[in-house]
């Protein structure tokens, strides 16, 4: 059994609008390994979310479209499969829990129905074994009195209870893989801990992958074995995590870090990067970042960088590190 | 179902200063507004006496407020007066009548759900296209529509011209067609946009994409998660819309010699017939409550967040 | 589409807004094609006299219930008036009905929206039940029951819809008065001492002009329907007057010898009470697309 577990290459998702085409992925390319916690970060708009909804073929339709590349989840390209294919997996064996806990459940059911639904959609389960797994998923994500809470409705659930029913629906299946978009975001900072710890401690037990995409870098810290950055559509550094926050190389992400106030360094300025973040319907041409950037040079303006491996693991996009720069 | 008994009481409850609220209000249109019913009634050939002899017969001497008494104390009993040309109690009269009348308004109210829903559905997931602009466009249509000139119209086209079917009174099912059909046609222009625009909202909410991510067929994702939200305040809108229907009939009732309330309202008028017409108007009054009521439970019924308030 | 929340400090229509849902509304189709009708309608009102080839009360008995024909385009009805020229005529009596009808509705229901969003407290919750309730029951019957009371007449129904139908428009004004006044300029005005009525005036006023002009668009067809359905039971309009829900009905006797009489008034009521909604659907789209009837 290989390693990798999801192989994102050459990513291209474009958005149809009235004001032009909106290329939110440019060309990503991304490996998740089993059993790791891969975080994805970037700042509002670089296509996090696009990247997951594309994984999951749930992007809207019209407007959105997939127009190249490949996901392969255990060997096999989930954009040849068929609709009925894909649906199979969805829940399945690859599942999302989104930002907002509040929204993502359907008011008028009952926790344990919706639950019950992913269950019994992929198990193929007795109503009776049915409402057992999904006591038993309840437990699993510490909800207690487990039995009686099934019957509530989401309104009657704090935020922090509905994202762990929201847990439970999407593990309930046991899926290899978790993309979790923005899970914490939306919650009070004593639940966050809460909910990521639970994550932690599922992610052990089910032997899970996790994709986490979130803009909080404090999160990525915490959770992450490997983290991504993106920005404007293109995957512009990754490495584990110690050496993204301790040497990171792309210029984006050293203005990225730099940004953030850190109260074990004795820091006299933020930094800010100028400018900000480019239109992706007339992207810049070349390195989308090229605009914003202290060390850009005419390469920079004409060509967009390859992704360069510049050690073991450790990818970023940028002109600094190819041949032709010195 | 939890919190359901209590809903409703607090329901009922609640409705009881409605219904009274109605009552006085019904009671001062026919009473307040300029005129003098009984010389109304009587014209002017009259002698004073006479007048004075009519008026205290009918009541109408006493202030008002023991008017709108005693008037409700009979109405609480079934007794709504003596129609003024008829001779008959008001409550036979109405009473016969109710029943033509609600098999017209839920004939036409069937109608119009059969087609306005699925139409204002399909428009919706099929949005902005060419299906969309279309099924709109026939909607505006419809609802822009004059219910006594299409009744008028249907009675030239398939009575007088193509002779297919009745134009007046109740003879069987065949003569609840047109009137049916005029009454409920331009509803569905309504319905449908209506429809539509709930679905609309429902289809951006961000369960709808849990629904998907879950690995739902498409179809169980718009029927079983999307309408299903959807269609609450629709439900609502159709349980209010029956007294409009109500007030639509007493048009299409009169155009097809329908024997139903609206029709009895309408010579009412005619004839000057206060009792009549302050019956009638009470009953519909009663029945928008009614509506509104039963309009209110459903929601609770269908939406778990409105019971547990 | 992305809908943009304008984050605005004073919530004043700029011109720049203003332009940009002007855009809007001409790019919308079928408000243009609304918009056109109206104008049609409207000049036919104006230059009723001009188009109208005969008086509409006219008569003459040798050309009684003729086809339509070049010399009478819609028709002679049993009077020998020529229908086109009461057709034509009777868009002046359409237009006053709905445009009064509205206008009376607007004051008493912004009035009373302006209270009840403003005071607040008990003064809103009379009126809102008020309304509510009144609102609950169909407008046709209650205005019947005026009617009956007051007499017909084209006047009294007139009268009796408007007073019954004030709804929509407290509605709007009380929620978008609600909104407004919880605004910092509001406050800081009241904090120098600014009176209600200045503040009103001032700063909330010009905040429901839109939205309530949007919805008298959108309640003129149904002030149109109604009035024309009270004239067409008899209700309203008296003869020999040209109102189309007048003619529809004299001509309901007629309806086999003499369909034209009915069919031509009928489909210029449909023609006018399309036309204001199409608009009213445009204006609707183009200035407040969250508002619901």
């Amino acid at each position: 059994m290989s390693q990798v577990l999801l192989s994102i290459r050459n990513l291209k998702t474009h958005f149809y609008t009235e004001e032009g085409i909106v290329e939110a992925l440019d060309g990503v390319n991304l490996d998740i390994m089993r059993g790791e916690t891969l975080g994805l970060v970037g700042e509002t708009g670089c296509g996090k979310s696009v990247t997951a909804l594309s994984v999951m073929r749930l992007v809207p339709s019209p407007p959105g479209k997939i127009v190249a590349g490949e996901i392969l989840f255990e060997g096999r390209d989930l954009l040849d499969l068929s609709a009925e294919e894909m649906r199979r997996i969805r829940g399945g064996q690859i599942s999302m829990i989104f930002q907002d806990p509040m929204t993502s459940l359907n008011p008028v059911y009952a926790i344990g129905d919706q639950v019950g639904e992913a269950i019994k959609l992929h198990q193929h389960t007795t109503r009776i074994v049915t409402w057992k797994r999904v006591v038993d998923a309840l437990k699993l994500v510490r909800i207690a009195d487990a039995e009686e809470r099934a019957t509530n409705y989401p309104h009657q659930f704090s935020g922090g209870m509905r994202q762990r029913a929201m847990i439970a629906m999407m593990l309930s299946c046991r899926p290899a893989l978790l993309i979790a978009d923005e899970p914490t975001t939306a919650l009070d900072v004593t639940i966050q801990a809460q909910v990521l710890l639970l994550m932690q401690e599922l992610q052990r037990e089910l032997n899970m992958s996790i994709l986490l995409i979130t803009h909080n870098l404090g999160v990525v810290a915490e959770m992450c074995d490997r983290v991504g950055v993106m920005y404007s559509g293109n995957m512009i550094e990754l490495a584990d995590v110690e050496t993204l926050f301790e040497a990171p190389q792309h210029p984006y992400t050293q203005g990225l870090l730099g940004s953030i106030p850190r109260p074990d360094q004795d820091i006299e300025e933020l930094e800010i990067i100028p400018g900000s973040v480019p239109s992706l319907i007339n992207p810049p041409a070349g390195c989308r970042f090229h605009p914003r950037c202290p060390y850009a040079r005419e390469i920079c303006r004409q060509e967009k960088p390859e992704e360069l491996v510049i050690e073991k693991g450790h990818m970023v996009a940028c002109h600094q590190f190819g041949i032709h720069w010195d | 179902m939890a919190g359901m008994k209590r809903y409703v009481i607090i329901k009922l409850i609640a409705a009881i200063p409605v219904v009274l609220g109605a009552t006085v209000i019904v009671f001062s249109i026919m009473h307040l507004t300029p005129g003098d019913p009984v010389r109304l009634i009587l014209g002017d050939r009259f002698s004073p006496e006479r007048v004075e002899e009519l008026r205290e017969q009918l009541g109408l001497d006493k202030p008002l407020p023991v008017q709108y008494f005693r008037w409700l104390a009979g109405a609480v009993r079934g007794d709504l007066g003596i129609s003024t040309a008829a001779r008959a109690s008001v409550s036979t009269l109405i009473f016969e009548r109710i029943p033509y009348t609600l098999l017209l308004t839920v004939t036409a109210m069937a109608i119009s759900i059969l087609l306005g829903i699925p139409i204002g559905v399909i428009s919706a997931v099929k949005q902005y296209t060419i299906v969309d602009h279309i099924s709109m466009a026939a909607a505006l249509f419809w609802l822009s529509m004059p219910g006594f000139w299409l009744g008028l119209m249907f009675m030239l086209l398939f009575g007088l011209w193509l002779g297919w079917l009745p134009l007046s009174g109740y003879n069987g099912a065949k003569s609840l067609i047109l009137p049916a059909l005029t009454l409920g046609l331009p509803q569905i222009g309504m319905l449908a946009r209506l429809m539509r625009s709930e679905m609309l909202e429902v289809l951006r909410e961000d369960y709808v994409m849990t629904a998907r991510a879950k690995g739902l067929k498409e179809f169980l994702v718009m029927y079983k998660h999307a309408l299903r939200n959807a269609v609450i305040s629709v439900i609502v809108y159709l349980f209010l819309g029956i007294p409009w229907l109500i007030s639509g009939a007493v048009v299409v009732e009169t155009i097809f010699a329908w024997p139903g309330m609206g029709r009895l309202l309408y010579r009412a008028i005619l004839t000057k017939d206060f009792p009549i017409v302050q019956g009638v108007i009470f009953i519909i009054a009663i029945l928008t409550v009614l509506c509104n009521l039963l309009g209110d439970i459903v929601t609770g019924f269908l939406d778990p967040r409105i019971r547990h308030e | 589409m992305v809908l943009v929340e304008k984050e605005k400090k004073f919530e004043f229509r700029k011109s720049s807004q203003l332009r940009m849902e002007l855009r809007r509304l001409k790019r919308h189709k079928p408000a243009m094609i609304g918009l056109g009708i109206t104008l049609m309608i409207l000049v036919i009102m104006l230059f009723a006299p001009v188009i109208a080839p005969y008086p509409y009360e006219e008569q003459d008995l040798a050309h009684m219930l003729e086809k339509p024909s070049l010399e009478y385009p819609f028709g002679t009805d049993a009077v020998g008036r020529c229908v086109f020229s009461r057709v034509v005529y009777g868009s002046r009596i359409a237009f006053l009905v709905g445009f009064v009808v509205v206008s009376i509705e607007a004051g008493i229901g912004i009035t009373l929206g302006l209270f009840a969003g403003y005071f607040g407290g008990k003064l809103d919750t009379i009126i809102s039940s008020l309304t509510d309730t009144v609102w609950a029951f169909p407008p046709l019957v209650l205005a019947l029951g005026i009617v009956t009371a007051i007499g017909p007449g084209l006047f009294n129904v007139v009268a009796a819809i408007a007073v019954v139908s004030w709804a929509p428009f407290t509605r709007i004004t009380r929620a978008k008065v609600q909104s407004v006044r919880e605004r910092e300029y509001v406050e800081a005005g009241r904090a120098i001492g600014e009176s209600d009525a200045s503040l009103i005036w001032r700063y909330i006023l010009p905040n429901i002009v839109a939205s309530n002009l949007v919805l008298a668009t959108l309640t003129f067809p149904s002030a149109l329907l109604t009035a024309s359905a009270m004239s067409f039971l008899g209700f309203g309009a008296q003869p020999p007057s040209p109102d189309w829900g007048a003619i529809l009905n004299e001509g309901r006797e007629y309806l086999r010898s003499a369909p034209w009489i009915s069919t031509f008034p009928g489909m210029a009521i449909l023609f006018t009470v399309l036309g204001f909604n199409f608009l009213g659907d445009g204006l609707r789209d183009a200035f407040d697309p969250r508002m619901k009837l």
